[in-house]
Parts: C-alpha cells; sequence; structure tokens
C-alpha cells in the first residue's frame, strides 16, 4: 500500500513537472499532476487484475484520455494539453532503453524479454488514446447534426 | 497579394505554428479543412508530414493556389501555444476575419507568457524526481539523477545553438550523463547505475512522438507514423550508443 501511494505521489509530481516542460498555462498545472496521479491509480488497479501490458495500458491510456476530454471540455482547450502529461509517466522507457540495448549488442535474450512488452505498451497507449478521440470526435459531430436540426426545426416554425 | 493567396499563405504558416508546438497530424487536418470550409474554399487538398505541409484549393471562381512548406525547427512542444493556436482557428471559422488581417491574429497568437529557463529548469528537476521515484530508485540516486538533469538542461540549452541534429544531440548528452553516472556510483554516490540512466534517458526519449507515431498508424497517417517511429528508433539508439560508449571508456556492465 505504501509502495503504492509513493508511485501515485510520484507519479503525480512527474506529470506536474511535465506539464511545465511541456508549458501549459500555470492554472492548468494542477490539473496535469492530477491526471498523472489518476492514470497512475488506474494503472496500478489494473497491475492487480492482470499482467496483460497491452491491457493495463490501454484501460490506463482510455482513463487518462476520458478525464483529459472532461477538463478540455471544461477549460475549452484541445485534449493534448492534458493528455501529453498525463501518460509521460506510463511510457515504456525501461522496456525502450533495454530492447535497443540488446538490438545494438546483438543480445536476442534482452531483446524478447523487453522488445514485446515494450511494444504491448506502446499499442495499448497508442489505441487506448484513439477510441476516446474517435468517440468524442463521433459525439461532437452528432451533437452538432442535432443542434442543426434542431435550429433548421425553430427557424420554420417561425416562418409557419 | 489578393484574399486566396493571403489565405494559403496563412495556412501553411499557422500549420508550421501548429506542428512545431506538438500538435498532431489529425489535429491539423481538421483545423485546417474547417478553416478552407469557412472561406468557402473548395476541392481542398492538404498532404502533412511534421517536417512538411502542402495545401491546394480553388475559391468560388475556380482560381486554384497550391503551397507547399518545409519545416526544419523540428518540434518544441509548447502547449499553450497550441492552445492559442487552436482558439484561434475555431475564431477564423466563427467570425472569418479579412485574410489580409489573418497574419496579424497568428502573431497576436504567437505573444504567450510562457515560462523562464529558471522555470523550466524546475519543471525537468521535478518530472525526473517523480520518474526516479516511480523506477524504485534511492535518495543516492535522485541526486545524481537531478545533477545529471540540471547538467543536461544547461547542454542542453548551450548546444542547441551549435548541434542541430537531435541524433548527434543525444549522444553527446547520454555521453555526459552516463558517465557523470559511472563516475558517481565508483565514488559511492548513487546505487544503482541503470536506474540513473534509465532515468535521464526518459528526458531524452521522444515518447510524445512515439505514442503519436503509433496514433498515426491508426489514424490512417502511415506514411508520417513510419517515418516518426522510425525517428524515434534513431534518437533512442543515440542515447542507447551515448550510455554504451561511456561504459565503454569508464567501465560498467552494459545491461
Amino acid at each position: 500500500m505504501t509502495e503504492a501511494v509513493k508511485l501515485v505521489i510520484c507519479s503525480f509530481f512527474s506529470s506536474l513537472g511535465f506539464g511545465i516542460v511541456f508549458r501549459i498555462e500555470r492554472k492548468y498545472l494542477l490539473i496535469a499532476g492530477l491526471s498523472g496521479g489518476l492514470t497512475r491509480i488506474v494503472y496500478l488497479l489494473l497491475s492487480q487484475v492482470t499482467s496483460e501490458m497491452f491491457i493495463i495500458c490501454f484501460l490506463s491510456a482510455v482513463a487518462a484520455s476520458i478525464f483529459s476530454e472532461i477538463m478540455a471540455a471544461r477549460t475549452k482547450n484541445p485534449s493534448t494539453v492534458f493528455i501529453y502529461p498525463s501518460i509521460v509517466p506510463l511510457l515504456p522507457g525501461g522496456t525502450l532503453y533495454y530492447s535497443i540495448v540488446g538490438l545494438m549488442l546483438q543480445d536476442t535474450e534482452l531483446i524478447a524479454a523487453n522488445l514485446v512488452p515494450c511494444i504491448h505498451s506502446l499499442a495499448g497507449l497508442g489505441i487506448g488514446f484513439i477510441v476516446i478521440s474517435i468517440f468524442m470526435h463521433y459525439r461532437r459531430r452528432y451533437r452538432f447534426r442535432m443542434r442543426q436540426k434542431l435550429l433548421s426545426r425553430f427557424v420554420r416554425s417561425a416562418r409557419s | 497579394m489578393n484574399d486566396l493567396n493571403c489565405l494559403l499563405d496563412f495556412i501553411l504558416k499557422f500549420s508550421e505554428r501548429m506542428l512545431v508546438s506538438g500538435a498532431n497530424l489529425e489535429r491539423l487536418d481538421n483545423c485546417v479543412y474547417h478553416i478552407c470550409d469557412a472561406y468557402g474554399c473548395q476541392d481542398v487538398h492538404f498532404f502533412a508530414l511534421n517536417c512538411y505541409v502542402s495545401l491546394s484549393m480553388k475559391d468560388a471562381d475556380g482560381n486554384r493556389v497550391t503551397g507547399q512548406r518545409c519545416i526544419w525547427a523540428g518540434t518544441d512542444t509548447h502547449l499553450e501555444h497550441l492552445s492559442r493556436l487552436n482558439q484561434l482557428s475555431r475564431q477564423i471559422c466563427a467570425e472569418k476575419p479579412e485574410p489580409s488581417s489573418l497574419d496579424g491574429l497568428l502573431e497576436e497568437a504567437g505573444k504567450v507568457r510562457g515560462y523562464s529557463q529558471p522555470m523550466l529548469l524546475v519543471g525537468f528537476l521535478l518530472a525526473m524526481a517523480g520518474l526516479t521515484g516511480v523506477f524504485d530508485g534511492s535518495l543516492k540516486d535522485l541526486a545524481i539523477v537531478l545533477l545529471n538533469t540540471a547538467l543536461m538542461f544547461l547542454a542542453s540549452r548551450f548546444l542547441r545553438q551549435i548541434v542541430f541534429n537531435k541524433i548527434v544531440f543525444n549522444v553527446l548528452c547520454a555521453f555526459v550523463s552516463g558517465s557523470i553516472a559511472i563516475a558517481a556510483q565508483a565514488l559511492g554516490l548513487a546505487d544503482d547505475l541503470y536506474t540513473v540512466m534509465i532515468v535521464n534517458s526518459m528526458m531524452l526519449i521522444p515518447g510524445i512522438s512515439m505514442v503519436n507515431s503509433f496514433r498515426n498508424i491508426l489514424c490512417g497517417n502511415e506514411i508520417n507514423g513510419l517515418v516518426e517511429f522510425f525517428k524515434v528508433i534513431l534518437e533512442t539508439m543515440a542515447i542507447v550508443g551515448g550510455f554504451i560508449l561511456s561504459i565503454y571508456l569508464f567501465g560498467g556492465g552494459v545491461a
């Protein structure tokens, strides 16, 4: 439990730091930190249920995306502003590092142990974001069309 | 310059600024098509890579203009600027200002307060301190990571004026960082060499580009996705190369 709390706090500060590095507005820094902490909580909870990196990263990315989309809608910013800091603590830096070390040294064992989890994590993160952004795209389009329909109905009734 | 040319010129500059600020291609596509649509442009063909944009469009009278722009600046993620540009595209679609005034609006959107250099350094230190905790580093490791981070930050400000190639830059930074980590471990100032190296490599690894490249591939921008993916691999190989060089020269195991 202590370890988990430590990880969440570290992720919070890491995302906060990357928020500054990515130069988001000062008033949104706390949200950036919270998104990192929240993503880590989801990641830790899922790690208790499964060891499949793809699933863990996919669902963590989905959670980060939902949080970012909500915050983006509230603050009228692109969701990228909140997504970037939230995913950095999840990036598979360690496995990518060791995979490249393995490639450079032609160490097949090192590659096998790290490259597959690295690709699983990346694919999970990528797909997790896309699922939500596509959903949000269609939701916006649907709402836009509904608004247009209502508007045209209102104009027609006003004319008649 | 007529209105159509003004609009073309604006969209190309706007695209460049969006990409340099860290926008993904899907968002840029969306913004450009909406702006073209707002001004009644027809038969719009927009093609973008992270380093190149091309746009061809016709006005209502059938006059066609085409333009390209190479983007040499590379990505310098600035999300506040990106947010302003996004707001500008919405404002343009809603208000449709005179095309000749668009350049002024773009300049206005570029005026963001941002962070001072010391504040950016604090951001890097905070981020790296957090990651040291995530990678379970000790307090000694943390001290060396922070020292390395500060040095890499200062070096990056200095080297940016001289070294334009990201691969060379990564090799140099990783080599210096690796050498300091090895020296620190030899002196008993660090517990785990690889925690220090991996955390410091996270400062250089183009993580956002990595996720965006996957996103591009899955969203139909395969060319950009593949180019970006290979760029990420080359840049990461450069980081690992720098670390391996320091280990070969000053001792220690590779992995």
